[in-house]
């Protein structure tokens, strides 16, 4: 039996949905203005994001080596270039991000941001401080080799992302293992991996209209 | 954005090899096959197999276009612990689905994955229980 995936915005929701551009289905982070980010709240405040939970069906095992990256857009296109133009583009952007402040208040920061620790205040989230702890990722930034462009350079889910959903509330699991998810009922591992992402543009950024792009998330699972 | 896998992992359509592992006892026991990825049924999972007298470990593979069959990697059953499939979350059009792109064994002495392009690697950790049968590519 293949342990499948489930990727949702809310914490038991079902797999995302939103229409697309194009007449695909997925998840729309909405519009981000130039020296934003979105979804926005308070540029201010720093609020504001896309909450993604991972859950997965395996009756047998945890799933490990859970990791993301970000690939051409695979649906219907319905941007305003091209799905390879638009994959180079947020790779690029990913690349020369030169940011310094987590709601962009410099207006460098551009790209495909994630914070993997469900629990991280409304001050430090997004905080390129956490770049170094491995919870902060950006797509097309070079980490010491990984980028997050492919699966062979795909970010690991960082243990601050495991969280376990009791029924009622979502709480920390007890000891998690950097890309591990564990079982419905696994309180250690947590049964569910929750991160949050962003989209970043720059302020001097030119290029207009919907970018569309896959975000992939691989595993290894037993049963 | 979407959850589609756009990245093509098997270098092209007829290039892909399917994957199975196969339990050999040493007690005389017939061997237990699981099915080609990805299997349907827990049990022909390995994880729920006997350990017991367990022998070799081995992955075998099959061509998708031609049905050739060969042997890609084998294992000690001593120190063994696990096989896994390797995957990713593929939506498309509404559709939730899992492309299985390989198969590997856990080893207490390391690690050998097979890919559906018809790499294997393995870790650099100790080679004189886990032999790749197919030539090796790049290591990790």
């Amino acid at each position: 039996m293949a342990v499948v995936l489930t990727i949702s915005e809310t914490v038991t929701g079902s797999n995302v949905s939103d229409s697309l551009a194009g007449g695909s289905v997925g998840l729309d982070f909405g519009q981000v203005t130039n020296g934003q980010f979105a979804p926005l709240i308070s540029q201010a405040a720093n609020t504001g994001h896309q909450d993604i939970f991972i859950r997965h069906d395996a009756v047998v095992d945890p799933i490990t080596d859970v990791k993301f990256y970000i690939s051409q857009f695979s649906g219907t296109y319905g941007g305003a270039n091209s799905a390879a133009a638009d994959f180079t583009t947020l790779s690029n952007y990913g690349a020369a991000d030169a940011g310094a402040n987590a709601n962009n208040a410099d207006g460098l920061s551009r790209g495909l941001h994630i914070d993997m620790d469900w629990q991280v205040s409304t001050a430090n989230q997004f905080s390129y401080s956490r770049e170094a702890t491995g919870q902060k990722r950006i797509f097309g930034k070079d980490y010491t080799g990984k980028d997050g462009l492919s699966l062979a350079n795909a970010f690991d889910m960082h243990v601050d992302a495991a969280s376990y959903w009791n029924g009622s509330s979502e709480i920390d699991a007890t000891t998690p293992v950097t890309g591990q998810i564990g079982k419905s009922s696994d309180t250690v591992l947590g049964n569910r991996g929750h991160i949050r992402a962003r989209t970043y543009l720059h302020t001097a950024a030119v290029d207009g209209g919907i970018l569309q792009f896959d975000v992939v998330a691989s595993y290894a699972y037993t049963a | 954005m979407s959850f589609d896998p756009m990245e093509k992992l098997a270098t092209d359509a007829g290039n892909r090899w399917l994957f199975r592992w196969i339990f050999h006892y040493a007690d005389h026991k017939p061997a237990k096959v699981g099915g080609w990825h990805p299997a349907a049924r827990l049990e022909d999972m390995a994880t729920v197999q006997s350990r017991d007298a367990l022998a070799l470990v081995m992955i075998e593979g099959k061509h998708f276009t031609s049905k050739e069959q060969r042997y890609f990697a084998e294992a000690t059953g001593e120190d063994f612990i696990n096989i896994q499939h390797l995957a990713i979350h593929f939506q498309s059009a509404g559709l939730v689905r899992t492309h299985v792109y390989g198969m590997r064994i856990i080893h207490r002495h390391g690690i050998i994955s097979c890919f559906e392009n018809g790499e294997v690697l393995r870790d650099d950790r100790h080679y004189t229980q886990l032999n790749i049968i197919m030539p090796e590519s790049t290591r990790f």
